[in-house]
């Protein structure tokens, strides 16, 4: 839906004539929010232009300043100016007032003509930003920068691969959307509005590789067909980052603004093309060793646009693992991109209420359309000058989530490690006696070759609560098995460990075996394990490997299966007890050969 | 009164005869909508006026120069000249000059200066 406004304002925004009024906040070195519209009693701002694009979700916007109020005036925003009282804190160290990294924020009011000044509660928050680049080597000076929320989402990575999301059990996908905002970003909480749940859990648990975090997220949004969109919420009064369902099957009567001919300047665009049509989406999925395939298409669409095909490749580990889970996907997509998107664009005077998705009404203007028309807001992009008030509004189609992001669509599930920062409870076997490190994780042929290289696999472990408790038991599995494990170490090297337990040892064929008295220390294990699957097809990809009788063998199963375990060594006299619950193994990639 | 001063009266700009150039800046956008209507947001309007100054020595068009260009902008203007746009005479304005003009005369050099001075508006 549209933003939401006053009657009056809707009022103000039908009229003829209106005024509208610009405010530019910045950021100072201290976290305080300066008025460039009145700084000094001078209106800094010349201009902004700031845009949303349904498949560039992260809005941009451009701002031009006045540098300075003429040489030798003491009085300039130029950054590296000692001579700017602007650019001084206020224990008179030099801190330039703009400068990259800082808060930007433009405000906007829409009023009728003549009226009374304008307080600035009246101001609408139409743009929360930071500087990305600042330019001031002409007057005025060019800002440019992105919206807050979705930059942070854009520039912060997933950083490290040892964390884990998902559950056996299945985590619902918006808890799973937010665990990964809170753990790599530095914004609230509470930023993700979900209104409603799409009923659709993570499992079963993976570790996303390193990305983006705007890119991990969208591609979770992505799996049931919905979007990430930033928005004001007028309710939270401040901006959020929504998680929700384009209203695919709007009808008429939900239309949020109807444009006739008595309100746009000019139609800028009105095209349809088939280019981007897709209507045969066959979405794989399932196991390795039971894919499933179904397949999404309308009959309809290609009996008119011929048969557009795409498909969705999920990985055996995706979230994906049911036939309705699959048909969420493929549906989003097929419903997307089914019709061909009629593109409109019209200009219109400054229109600020427009968001993403909206539902928009178009009268017949007799030249383009002699009926009603019906689209999904695509886009919106906002200028407002000295003498410039204007925004372009470009619709295509019905709502939708993204349109040729889609086309792009990098599936879901390419996991190496399941790593262990999930909770304890899912890798303590019934015995409560030892831990995984790791879940067990197949590895498709595909990804062997990210196997490759050292691995330092480390845990810690309390003190036992029986002193009669001596030593751990550490095993890897490789192999081909998906149930049973294949018994002892295959294909690894042991290359190092430690303790800071009094004493270690290696022993036995596949079990590696470190006794450790702690008394009351706690103990620590540490050990590099060096994978290096020895066998590549003719065109050097790797390929599965097993044991038999002892010898490598090349497999013929199309993946491998890794497994670490740790745990109490009952041969070796470790009887003890320890509380396995509190134990937290990792494993991370140290080199890759 | 005089025709154009600058600055609180103090310096009196020698403007040449028949140079100057008002014009007429609107805040805001107006435009013919796809049905013919007039939709516009323009709020106030601000004024731009252009003109040249008389042949100066170098070192008075030095002075005016410095005078227009090292201020604190907008700087206040005053004069006959402002007194016709409904300015009550007397306005904030940014000045500037635009460029030089260099004259030779039977006894020396001599500058003329394009100036330019507009009062503020915002968007």
């Amino acid at each position: 839906m549209a933003r939401t406004v006053s009657t009056a304002q809707q009022d103000v925004l039908n009229s003829t004539k209106y005024e509208v009024h610009l405010r530019v906040e910045i950021e100072n070195s201290t976290g305080g929010m300066v008025n460039l519209s009145g700084l000094s009693s001078f209106c800094w701002p010349e201009s902004a232009a700031w845009s949303w694009t349904l498949d560039q979700p992260v809005p941009s916007l451009t701002v031009k300043l006045a540098r300075d109020r003429g040489r030798s005036s003491g009085e300039s925003l130029a950054p590296l100016d000692e001579g700017s009282t602007f650019n001084y804190n206020s224990t008179n160290g030099f801190a330039s007032l703009v400068y990259p990294g800082r808060a930007i924020n433009v405000y906007t009011a829409v009023s009728t003509p003549g009226g009374p000044a304008l307080s600035s509660s009246q101001m609408d928050f139409v743009f929360q930003g930071e500087l990305d680049e600042v330019n001031w080597e002409q007057s005025p000076m060019q800002l440019r920068g992105r919206s807050r929320n979705m930059a942070r989402l854009a520039d912060r990575w997933i950083e490290s691969s040892s964390y884990v999301y998902g559950s056996a059990t299945g985590d619902p996908i918006e808890t799973v959307i937010s665990n990964i905002l809170s753990d790599w970003t530095d914004l609230s909480t509470s930023i993700l509005q979900t209104s409603s749940s799409p009923g659709f859990a993570i499992s079963p648990a993976y570790t996303p590789e390193k990305q983006p975090v705007l890119d991990a997220v969208t591609t979770l949004a992505q799996l049931v067909g919905w979007n990430l969109q930033e928005v004001w919420s007028s309710s939270a009064a401040e901006w959020k980052i929504k998680f929700s369902r384009p209203n695919r099957t709007a009808s008429s009567s939900q239309a949020s603004w109807t444009f006739g001919p008595q309100h746009y300047y000019d139609v800028r665009r009105m095209s349809v093309s088939r280019y981007d049509v897709r209507n045969r989406i066959p979405v794989i999925f399932g196991l390795s060793s039971a894919r499933q395939k179904i397949i999404l298409e309308s009959t309809d669409s290609q009996d008119k646009y011929g048969i557009q095909f795409m498909e969705f490749e999920e990985a055996p580990n995706s979230a994906i693992g049911t036939s309705s889970e699959a048909f969420d996907l493929g549906n989003g997509a097929l419903q997307d991109l089914k019709e061909p998107p009629a593109e409109h664009e019209i200009e219109v005077p400054y229109w600020f209420i427009g968001e993403l998705g909206d539902f928009i009404e178009f009268e017949p203007n007799g030249v383009h359309y002699s009926e009603y028309q019906y689209f999904g807001m695509y886009s919106i992009s906002h200028e407002v000058a000295t003498n410039r008030h204007r925004s372009a509004v470009q619709v295509r189609g019905a709502p939708a989530a993204y349109s040729r992001t889609w086309l792009t669509f990098p599936g879901f599930g390419t996991i190496l490690f399941n790593e262990n920062t999930v909770d304890h409870t899912d890798r303590v076997s019934s015995s409560t006696s030892r831990v995984f490190v790791g879940d067990p994780v197949r590895i498709p042929a595909n990804s062997l070759e990210k196997i490759r290289g050292t691995w330092s696999v480390n845990a810690t472990f309390p003190a036992p609560t029986s002193t009669a408790f001596r030593s751990l038991n550490f095993v890897n599995y490789i192999g081909t098995s998906s149930g049973a494990l294949p018994s002892g170490i295959q294909a690894i090297v042991l290359s190092g460990y430690s303790a800071s337990a009094s004493t270690q040892q290696i022993s036995g064929s596949g079990v590696y075996v470190i006794s450790a008295i702690p008394g009351t220390t706690t103990m620590e294990f540490v050990a590099t394990v060096t994978y290096d699957p020895p066998f590549r097809d003719a065109l050097g990809n790797l390929v599965p490997f097993t044991r038999s009788s002892g010898t490598l063998v090349e497999a013929t199963s199309n993946e491998n299966f890794i497994f670490f375990e740790i745990f109490a060594n009952s041969t070796n006299g470790g009887t003890g007890t320890i509380d396995w619950t509190s134990v937290e193994p990792k494993i991370t990639q140290l080199a890759v050969p | 009164m005089a025709f154009l001063t600058i600055s609180t009266a103090a310096f009196a700009m020698p403007v040449a005869l028949n140079s100057v150039r008002a014009d007429v800046i609107e805040i805001g956008d107006q435009g013919r909508t796809f049905n013919g209507n007039l939709r516009q947001t323009i709020r106030r309007r601000a004024m731009k006026w252009s003109g040249k100054t008389t042949p100066l020595t170098l070192a008075d068009a030095s002075s005016y120069e410095a005078k227009l260009h090292s201020s604190t902008q907008p700087i206040t203007a005053a004069g006959d000249l402002l007194s016709t746009a409904s300015t009550g005479g007397v306005a904030d304005v940014f000045a500037r000059i635009v460029s030089k003009e260099y004259v030779a005369s039977s006894t020396a050099l001599r500058v003329v200066l394009n100036w330019e001075l507009e009062t503020p508006g915002s968007s």
